[in-house]
């Protein structure tokens, strides 16, 4: 996979397309001095259980984690709202930001949590 | 279903229907609850349709200001987004005051596809807000609506008023109404694709789907809207569905329509039209459908459940399809 960020590419502890409850979904991490994780594939009904152990697995501590949606082809309202509650259980000052945000996931976000998500910001599309 | 209806008597909750036939009389009906809740400065949201909303602001003059102003038409064209997407959203916001809100969801030119569950969400409004320190005043253009509209209204609103003054409705019985309206849709076309779909094959099915929309000239914010309804919908046949069901979408007149059948039940009659905190199965999905598509049609029992939304099609001149 290639490294996207700011080198230091490292595979995260992510699962693989396996057509199983993990489903299509594949994540890699760029270090420097702004970690990126990189998610690209699906967050389905197939990759929900993924998602969410990913997000936790990246949120340790009480840093800022910067997520690289732009490879992302679709995320669903549960994915989203994986997100959202993770963002809600982070420690005092951390917070989650999200870059290159599939325009789904902003319309859902528009919908469902119109007033914002604290510890959440999401920035547009990178395209 | 939340709660069983409480007598009136004990219950803040107030909903009248308001009988009028031309401007006068819908003025006489309304301004005076508006002046009533701006009198105690209370919150006061009028949703009703855009010419009324209009000879309210009118008659209201500078007042108009301290009132939310919406056009249903609108913001609740498809009726199962009025009671979050307007009412609630409105009413949740001023937790400690007395809320008054003017609802008009039905007007003449709603259609029969429109219709149940416009009947349904006047039914389900009395359910929605039992207990809340709440009132809502639906107006019955008694001119422009079919006897139908007006008979089924004696039902969903347990009190009336009128020309001649305030009663207890008689025929008061919200269930009634949310089940008989509870229809089977009428056949699909010809036209229609159909095809099965499973937890293996819903990534597939939303390709599909988003692919027919483009190919039907759906614009690119509604198409947007198309896969996450499809998704929604998939997902929970899938989780609560018996696994899967049949995914059809056809066009018709100026709109894309898609549907999505099951073997499940929804129970819970105000699934989808009430915000939701926690993990209740269905709800925040269909939620999420009912606030981006232009009508959701909902028809379930113990054999199964059928759901179909419409998309508009961007006007004539546009690239189209199968029309």
């Amino acid at each position: 996979m290639a490294s996207i960020g700011y080198g230091g590419e490292r595979d995260a502890d992510t699962p693989r397309a396996s057509g199983s409850e993990d489903g299509p979904l594949r994540a890699h991490q760029t270090e420097g001095p702004l970690p990126v994780l990189h998610v690209s594939g699906t967050v389905d009904l197939n990759s929900h259980k993924a998602w969410g152990r990913l997000l936790r697995q990246a949120t340790v501590g009480d840093g800022e984690l910067h997520l690289d949606l732009a490879q992302l082809a679709f995320i669903d309202m549960r994915g989203v709202s994986i997100l959202v509650n993770v963002a809600g259980e982070l420690p005092s000052g951390a917070r989650i930001v999200v870059h290159g945000s599939p325009p789904h996931m902003r319309r859902m976000m528009e919908v469902l949590w119109p007033d914002g998500v604290d510890a959440l910001t999401i920035k547009g599309d990178a395209q | 279903m939340t709660a069983a209806p409480v007598p009136a008597t004990d219950d803040p909750f107030y909903h009248p229907a308001l009988y009028y036939a031309g401007d006068q009389e819908y003025l006489d009906g309304t301004i005076p609850f508006i002046e009533e809740a701006l009198a105690v400065d209370a919150p006061v949201a009028v949703s009703v349709p855009g010419p009324n909303l209009a000879l309210l602001r009118r008659a209201l003059g500078a007042s108009a200001a301290r009132v939310q102003m919406l056009d249903m038409t609108e913001a609740g064209a498809n009726p199962g987004r009025i009671i979050p997407g307007v009412l609630r959203a409105f009413a949740d916001k001023h937790p400690d005051r007395r809320v008054h809100i003017i609802g008009e969801p039905i007007w003449a030119s709603r259609t029969a596809a429109e219709y149940p569950a416009c009947a349904q969400h006047e039914a389900l409004i009395n359910h929605a807000f039992t207990g809340r320190d709440v009132a809502i005043l639906c107006p019955y253009d008694t001119d422009g609506l079919d006897p139908q509209v007006i008979a089924d209204s004696l039902a969903t609103h347990p009190v009336l008023i009128d020309g001649s003054g305030r009663r207890t409705s008689d025929d008061y019985d919200p269930d009634r109404i949310v089940a008989e309206y509870n229809r089977p849709l009428e056949g699909r076309p010809p036209s229609a694709i159909t095809r099965e779909f499973d937890r293996e094959t819903v990534d597939n099915a939303r390709w599909f789907t988003t692919s027919y929309g483009r190919g039907a000239g759906l614009a690119a914010t509604r198409l947007i809207d198309l896969e996450i309804a499809v998704t929604e919908l998939l997902t929970n046949s899938v989780c609560h569905g018996g696994a899967g069901g049949l995914l059809s979408i056809w066009t018709e007149q100026d709109r894309l329509v898609c549907e999505v059948s099951d073997a499940g039940h929804i129970t819970d009659p105000l699934a989808g039209r009430r915000p939701v905190d926690g993990d209740q199965p269905y709800g925040r999905g269909l939620l999420l459908v009912n606030q981006i598509v232009d009508l959701l049609r909902t028809h379930t029992g113990p054999r199964g459940t059928t759901m179909r939304f419409h998309i508009g099609l961007p006007a004539a001149g546009a690239p189209s399809q199968r029309r």
